[in-house]
């Protein structure tokens, strides 16, 4: 059923996409060939592997990068599925964790997302795979990245290192304005620190 | 092991301890007060039974005892000489979920259990330091993490019979050996996958455990458990929700108002089937009458949190039942806010008290509901006696003494779709589950409380297991005359009134503890433990400790004789929801704080490490223990 799609037809989509993108509505559509085969995900592995310095999530993109009707779509599922009640308003967190900062316990890349939200984890996140079809899920994603937090975990670590705090120190690459229970839901993640540091 | 066995022991052992008491109060050494060593007449005359009349010293249970007054007789540490409180020793667990327990003594020993993971700790207070005597790590399942509503709390273990009883955040219930810190028992009540946990402290009657769950906030059903102390096995279980059969009303049940009687009202108030997912969740606290043998407990609000997708009462969502703890049937139930729209959850403790009024001596209880209303009730029939707000509100202008329904204001109810501005109080009431505390010295009741305001737009919500049925889009704000967000009252149960307050510019979530130093404390989720004298609400103490305090302050005897004040530091729950992100809101912590006058403890005595071997030649720091 579904095939790894070569670098060159993604590249192909990914360029078609921009330019048939759609500027309005709740109907975005992409062609299928653009959506990343399950395989690749399943190929992208929860921590880093040792030694590497990128992770092979951040070379598959969201096939709805950047289109703002998914976006849109993406924010009612988020509504929809009751996201937004755990994760709360703009993905500020609430009994889950924030989703519009740049800390993930799983990584902030858009195949890293899709998989959590698609195999859920352990700390209460349902696994939507079984409920969801993958353009809802990368809708979903969509909507994630355009709250600003989502970002491939290089450019991350780069931005994180090299930009100066505006609102004071910065430990692990984490703003200490940030909310106790932001903090909280990172450090509990003890079991998993490696995983989360490891894609920072 | 039927009720009436229960109900004689406990009369038998209420005489007995009528007696003890009788023969002199807890006599602790060095109580320097002259007029707190006398007994003196209430201001209100209200008293308490304060069965089980455990030693003076001990704190066997969450609310100390059964009435859930949480009035410890100790004196030594009184008004006169509690400036001179001191830190004598501290415990720290490492855990940054909100702490909400106090610790339990009895014996020689402390037992702590901690927010998920749920690690349980017995402390030995007989040596210096108050070194650990054993540790069990039950390892509940981490998926309740991402299902409790307001943090991964839990609110505290309970000792009975050599037994340490607590609840599981995954939804289990679980024994210990108090002695050795073996388990002897763990039983699961119900899936954390389907967002049912448990956080609220169990209270056990005679042989009886009795557990509730929380999930109100994910369309899980309320229950009550009943499980033997001894098996953990399951005795009966009492829904919140659903026909008769399944609630537990039949024969004996009698309502105390014409619109609460009726066949099946808990499935008949809902929409077609709602009431399977309907909220009412059992996460407060439990207080027990042993002459009427009967249990009191409040259920959460209704789910979903939209009242848009359930029109009716929603019966027994956000009410209170008096049930028989050895069948569960249920003698009496009333519900505060009928068709709940503002997740005003009614499990707010019960505390039991006897007072005259009209020249006869009444059987009450004492409900400050999150809904703002300050009720006192007579237990034996569930009728309103008093029912006036202890807060500034404004989603309904009264109560109607005909039938105990709020007279709602219409210009507050819930709209899906639109915002309804400025509705007192916000969602998590004008008192929360913080426990208020109630001393017989002065009749009056001692709560931290909430004065806050939200902006309310509702969103309609479907049901996916697991997930939050929810639908409330709520912005909160500082609210009521004093516009701050906290404030400690006392309260005058049979008139309604209050009779002094300290306005708080954080939230006060710790609950309270009344002495018969008549002291009360209680601390502020910014940090400040305070001491305040109990007749006149004037401030005599306060330390500013190493997080914020959302857990509940207890009082002990030690082994040394010397009278003990115990709080642990470790801010979280909803509080660090609501003002979380407020500046000055201190960072998590998980610290117990142990009180004395001038800081002494067996630890501290002068001299300590030469006894150690330090002073000595060749000596050094600590032997092994």
């Amino acid at each position: 059923m579904r095939r790894p799609p070569s670098a060159l037809a993604c590249l192909a989509v990914l360029a078609l996409a921009a330019c048939s993108r759609p500027t309005g509505g709740r109907t975005s559509a992409v062609n299928p060939a653009a959506v990343p085969a399950d395989a690749q995900l399943r190929a992208v592995p929860l921590g880093q592997p040792p030694g590497e310095a990128n992770s092979v999530a951040a070379t598959i993109a969201n096939p709805y990068e950047g289109d703002a009707a998914a976006v849109a779509d993406g924010k009612a599922l988020f509504s929809s599925m009751n996201c937004v009640y755990c994760h709360g308003d703009n993905g500020s967190g609430l009994i889950g964790p924030a989703l519009n900062s740049h800390g993930w316990r799983y990584g902030g890349a858009p195949a890293q997302l899709y998989n959590s939200i698609h195999d859920g984890r352990p700390q209460g996140m349902p696994a939507w795979g079984a409920r969801l079809p993958p353009d809802q899920i990368w809708k979903l994603v969509a909507y994630l990245e355009s709250l600003g937090g989502a970002k491939p975990p290089a450019t991350r670590q780069m931005v994180d290192a090299s930009t100066p705090s505006t609102t004071g120190p910065q430990v692990n690459g984490q703003s200490q304005e940030d909310t106790a229970h932001e903090a909280l839901v990172r450090d509990d993640a003890a079991d998993d620190a490696s995983a989360v540091n490891g894609t920072q | 092991m039927g009720g009436a066995g229960v109900g004689r022991r406990w009369t038998v052992a209420l005489v007995a301890l009528a007696l003890l008491a009788a023969c002199g109060k807890s006599a602790p050494p060095a109580a320097s007060n002259p007029d707190v060593a006398k007994p003196q007449q209430g201001a209100t005359g209200a008293t308490a039974n304060f069965a089980p009349n455990d030693p003076p010293g001990e704190w066997r249970r969450q609310a100390r005892d059964y009435a859930n007054t949480r009035f410890s007789p100790l004196d030594q540490v009184n008004t006169t000489n509690v400036a001179r409180l001191k830190v004598a020793w501290t415990f720290s667990d490492s855990n940054a979920y909100g702490h909400e327990a106090a610790p339990l003594v009895v014996g020689d020993t402390m037992f702590l259990v901690g927010p998920y993971p749920n690690t349980a700790y017995a402390l030995d207070l007989s040596k210096p330091g108050a070194p650990i005597k054993w540790k069990y790590e039950p390892h509940p399942d981490p998926i309740a993490i991402g299902k409790a509503c307001c943090d991964a709390v839990n609110r505290g273990p309970t000792w009975a019979d050599g037994k340490l009883v607590f609840t599981l955040l995954d939804g289990e219930a679980m024994a210990l050996d108090a002695a050795s810190g073996k388990p002897l028992w763990r039983t699961r009540l119900g899936e954390p996958a389907n967002g049912m946990t448990i956080t609220m402290s169990p209270l056990v009657v005679g042989k009886t455990v009795l557990v509730g769950n929380s999930g109100g906030e994910m369309g899980v059903r309320g229950q009550l458990a009943a499980l033997d102390l001894d098996t953990g096995k399951e005795l009966w279980r009492a829904y919140s929700t659903g026909p008769d059969a399944d609630v537990k009303i039949g024969a004996g049940f009698k309502a105390p108002y014409p619109w609460l009687a009726g066949k099946d009202l808990g499935s008949t108030s809902w929409p077609a089937g709602a009431w399977n997912r309907g909220g009412g969740t059992v996460w407060g606290w439990i207080s027990y009458d042993p002459a009427l043998n009967l249990i009191y407990y409040g259920t959460s609000n209704p789910s979903p949190r939209v009242p848009a997708q359930r029109p009716g009462d929603n019966l027994w969502s956000s009410a209170i039942f008096a049930r028989d703890p050895s069948t569960g049937a249920a003698r009496w139930a009333f519900q505060f806010t009928p068709h709940d729209e503002w997740d005003y959850d009614g499990v707010n403790e019960n505390i039991l008290i006897d007072a005259p009024i009209g020249g006869q001596t009444r059987h009450l209880l004492v409900h400050l509901d999150r809904n703002g209303f300050g009720y006192t009730m007579d237990r034996e029939t569930g009728r309103i006696v008093v029912a006036k707000p202890f807060a500034d509100i404004n989603w309904a202008t009264g109560i109607d003494p005909a039938t105990g329904r709020p007279i709602v204001n219409p210009a507050k109810e819930a709209k899906v779709g639109e915002e309804v501005q400025d509705i007192c109080p916000t969602h998590i009431g004008s008192k929360d589950w913080q426990p208020s505390a109630f001393s017989p010295r002065t009749g009056l009741i001692y709560a931290d409380i909430f004065n806050i305001c939200m902006d309310l737009t509702d969103h309609r919500v479907g049901y996916i297991p697991g997930t939050p049925y929810d639908g409330m889009d709520i912005k909160t704000h500082a609210g009521g005359h004093t516009n701050k967000w906290g404030e400690f009252i006392a309260w005058n149960p049979l008139t309604g009134q209050r009779v002094w307050s300290i306005p708080e510019n954080f939230m006060t979530m710790s609950g309270v503890l009344a002495t018969g130093g008549d002291l009360v404390f209680y601390g502020t989720t910014d940090g400040w433990f305070r001491a305040v004298n109990a007749r006149t609400g004037q401030v005599l103490w306060s330390q500013k400790l190493g997080s914020g305090i959302t857990a509940q302050p207890m009082t002990y005897l030690g082994p040394d004789g010397r009278q003990y004040v115990a709080v642990v530091a470790g801010v979280g729950g909803v509080a660090s929801q609501v003002m979380g992100a407020k500046n000055g809101f201190p960072p998590r912590g998980g610290t117990l704080y142990v009180f004395s006058l001038d800081g002494v403890s067996p630890g501290s005595a002068k001299g300590m490490l030469e006894t150690q071997g330090a002073g000595a030649p060749g000596g050094h720091y600590g032997a092994p223990d």
